[in-house]
C-alpha cells in the first residue's frame, strides 16, 4: 500500500511551496465510495485547510451501492456549479488518474456546521431570513438549471430505474418484510409522469450542507451520487423523515416547511412541481434508506466491516417502515 | 436452571459498565461505537421482554388475514408473495391495520424514541 500522507504532501509541495508548512493530514469518515482527507498547513502564520477526495483504496463492488462516479466528472460538475455561483467548494487541483494517488482532487475547506442534529438544534439558524428551507429551494433550483450538455459520461436514472435498482438489492437478501413489498407495489402503481431531465445532485439533504448560523447555507457537499434524472428526486429526499433528525413537524431537513422550500424552488428554477411526483419520490427515498440500512448491515454479515455500528444499523430499517406506512396511508401529515 | 444473575441482569451490568466506565474514556469514533454498543444491548433487553408477545400478536393477525396456520417466518413469506402477485389488495384495511400494528411492535423493541413512532402513538 502506498503511503498516502506522504504522497499528498509530495503532490502539494510540487504545486506550491506554501504547502511545505503542512503539519497535519487526517482521514475523515467519508461518503459511500470516497475518502476525505483534511490537510492543515500554515499560510502567513495562520492555520489553513485544504480537502482531498479520492476513491476508497479497497472497495468491492458488492459493498458499494453505486459504481463510483468518476471523480473527474464530480469535480467537473462542481467547477461548473461554482461558475454558476452555486455555493460549492472551489476545486483547487485535479489529480490525473495515472498519478500514484489515483484519480482524485483537492478542494477548498468550508468552515461551518455540517452535522444534521446540530443544524436543527441551532437557535440562530431558526431566525435566518430568508429561512434555511427557502435558501435550500433557491439553491436547488440553480443546481437543476446547471447546463450539463457539455459534460460527458453522465448517467441517467429515472424513477423506474431507481426503484428497480433497490428492488434488486432487497430481493438479493431474500428477506420477507411485508411493508417493503407493499411499498414497491405502491410505487409500481404510481409511477410519476416523465419530466424533462435535469442534473440531479442525488444526496441533497440535511447532513450534506454546510451552514453558518449568521448567513445560512455556505456550501453544498457530497456530489458523488449526481446523475441526470427527475428534479423531484432531490426535492423529496431532503424531506425524508430520516433526515429530519427528530424534528418530524419540520419536513424540510428538520428545519423548514414544505411551502417555503417549494416556492423558493419554483421561483428559482422557473419550473412547476408535481405533487404526485413528490409523493412518489418521498416514498422511494424512504424505502431507499431502509434498504441502505440493510445493505450496511450486510457489510457486517459478510465480514467486510465487523464494526458494532454496521451490525446495529440493520435494526434502523424498521424506522422507515413506519414512515412508509404513514406516507402511503395518508396525505402529508406535516406541511 | 441457571444460578443468578438472570440474563437481564447480566446485560444490564454490561450496559452500566459501558455507561459509567467506558464512554467518558473514549473520543471520536470509538466513543460513538461505545454508544452504539450500549444501544444494541438495550435493544436486546427490550426484545427479551417483548418479543414473545409481539410475535404471538403478529402471528394471530397473519393467520386471520391469510386463513392458514404456519410458523411466523413462513406466514410473512406468504404475505410478501401475495402482495407481489397482487393476490391481496395493498389498500385492504385489515392488511394496513396489521402492518401498522406490527411495525409499531417492532419499533417498541428497535427504536422507541423514533419521532414517527412517538408521533403515531400520540395521534
Amino acid at each position: 500500500m502506498i503511503d498516502i500522507k506522504n504522497k499528498i504532501k509530495e503532490y502539494l509541495t510540487k504545486k506550491d511551496t506554501k504547502f511545505n508548512s503542512i503539519f497535519e493530514i487526517n482521514k475523515m469518515s467519508g461518503g459511500s465510495s470516497n475518502e476525505i482527507w483534511i490537510i492543515k498547513y500554515l499560510d502567513n502564520n495562520t492555520e489553513n485547510k485544504i480537502v482531498f477526495r479520492r476513491h476508497y483504496s479497497r472497495i468491492s463492488e458488492k459493498e458499494n451501492l453505486y459504481p463510483p462516479l468518476s471523480l473527474s466528472i464530480e469535480s467537473e460538475v462542481m467547477a461548473v456549479a461554482y461558475k454558476q455561483k452555486i455555493p460549492v467548494p472551489k476545486i483547487i487541483y485535479n489529480v490525473d488518474k495515472d498519478h500514484e494517488l489515483g484519480e482524485s482532487f483537492f478542494m477548498e475547506f468550508i468552515d461551518g456546521i455540517t452535522l444534521g442534529n446540530k443544524i436543527v438544534e441551532n437557535r440562530s439558524v431558526k431566525l435566518l431570513k430568508p429561512n434555511l428551507a427557502s435558501q435550500c429551494g433557491e439553491i436547488l433550483g440553480k443546481i437543476h438549471s446547471i447546463p450539463y450538455q457539455n459534460i460527458k459520461d453522465l448517467n441517467t436514472s429515472t424513477g423506474i430505474d431507481e426503484m428497480r435498482k433497490y428492488k434488486n438489492i432487497y430481493q438479493d437478501y431474500s428477506l420477507n418484510i411485508p411493508v417493503f413489498n407493499l411499498s414497491f407495489k405502491w410505487l409500481e402503481k404510481n409511477i410519476p409522469p416523465v419530466t424533462n431531465k435535469c442534473l440531479v445532485h442525488g444526496d441533497y439533504r440535511n447532513g450534506n450542507i454546510v451552514v453558518s448560523s449568521s448567513i445560512g447555507i455556505k456550501s453544498i457537499l457530497d456530489w458523488e451520487l449526481l446523475h441526470l434524472g427527475d428534479r423531484h428526486e432531490d426535492l423529496a429526499w431532503i424531506c425524508v423523515n430520516s433526515w429530519r433528525f427528530g424534528k418530524i413537524k419540520l419536513p424540510v431537513g428538520g428545519f423548514g416547511l414544505r411551502n417555503d422550500f417549494y416556492n423558493a424552488y419554483e421561483q428559482s428554477s422557473k419550473k412547476k412541481l408535481n405533487k404526485e411526483s413528490l409523493k412518489f419520490w418521498e416514498i422511494l427515498g424512504t424505502l431507499k434508506w431502509g434498504i441502505m440500512c440493510l445493505k450496511m448491515y450486510d457489510a457486517y454479515k459478510s465480514g467486510y466491516d465487523r464494526s458494532v455500528d454496521r451490525a446495529a444499523i440493520g435494526r434502523r430499517s424498521s424506522e422507515t417502515e413506519i414512515d412508509l406506512l404513514r406516507l402511503i396511508d395518508n396525505e402529508d401529515r406535516y406541511e | 436452571m441457571n444460578n443468578p444473575p438472570s440474563k437481564e441482569e447480566l446485560i444490564t451490568s454490561v450496559i452500566e459498565f459501558i455507561e459509567n466506565d467506558i464512554i467518558d474514556e473514549l473520543v471520536g469514533q470509538k466513543r460513538f461505537h461505545a454508544h452504539v454498543a450500549k444501544n444494541s444491548l438495550q435493544i436486546i433487553l427490550r426484545q427479551l421482554k417483548l418479543e414473545e408477545k409481539n410475535n404471538r400478536f403478529e402471528k394471530n393477525r397473519l393467520k386471520e388475514i391469510l386463513k392458514m396456520d404456519k410458523d411466523l417466518n413462513e406466514l410473512n413469506k406468504i404475505l410478501c408473495q401475495k402482495i407481489d402477485y397482487e393476490e391481496i389488495d395493498i389498500n385492504n384495511n385489515d392488511l394496513i391495520d396489521h402492518l401498522f400494528k406490527t411495525t409499531m411492535e417492532k419499533l417498541s423493541i428497535d427504536q422507541p424514541n423514533y419521532s414517527a413512532y412517538l408521533d403515531e402513538k400520540t395521534n
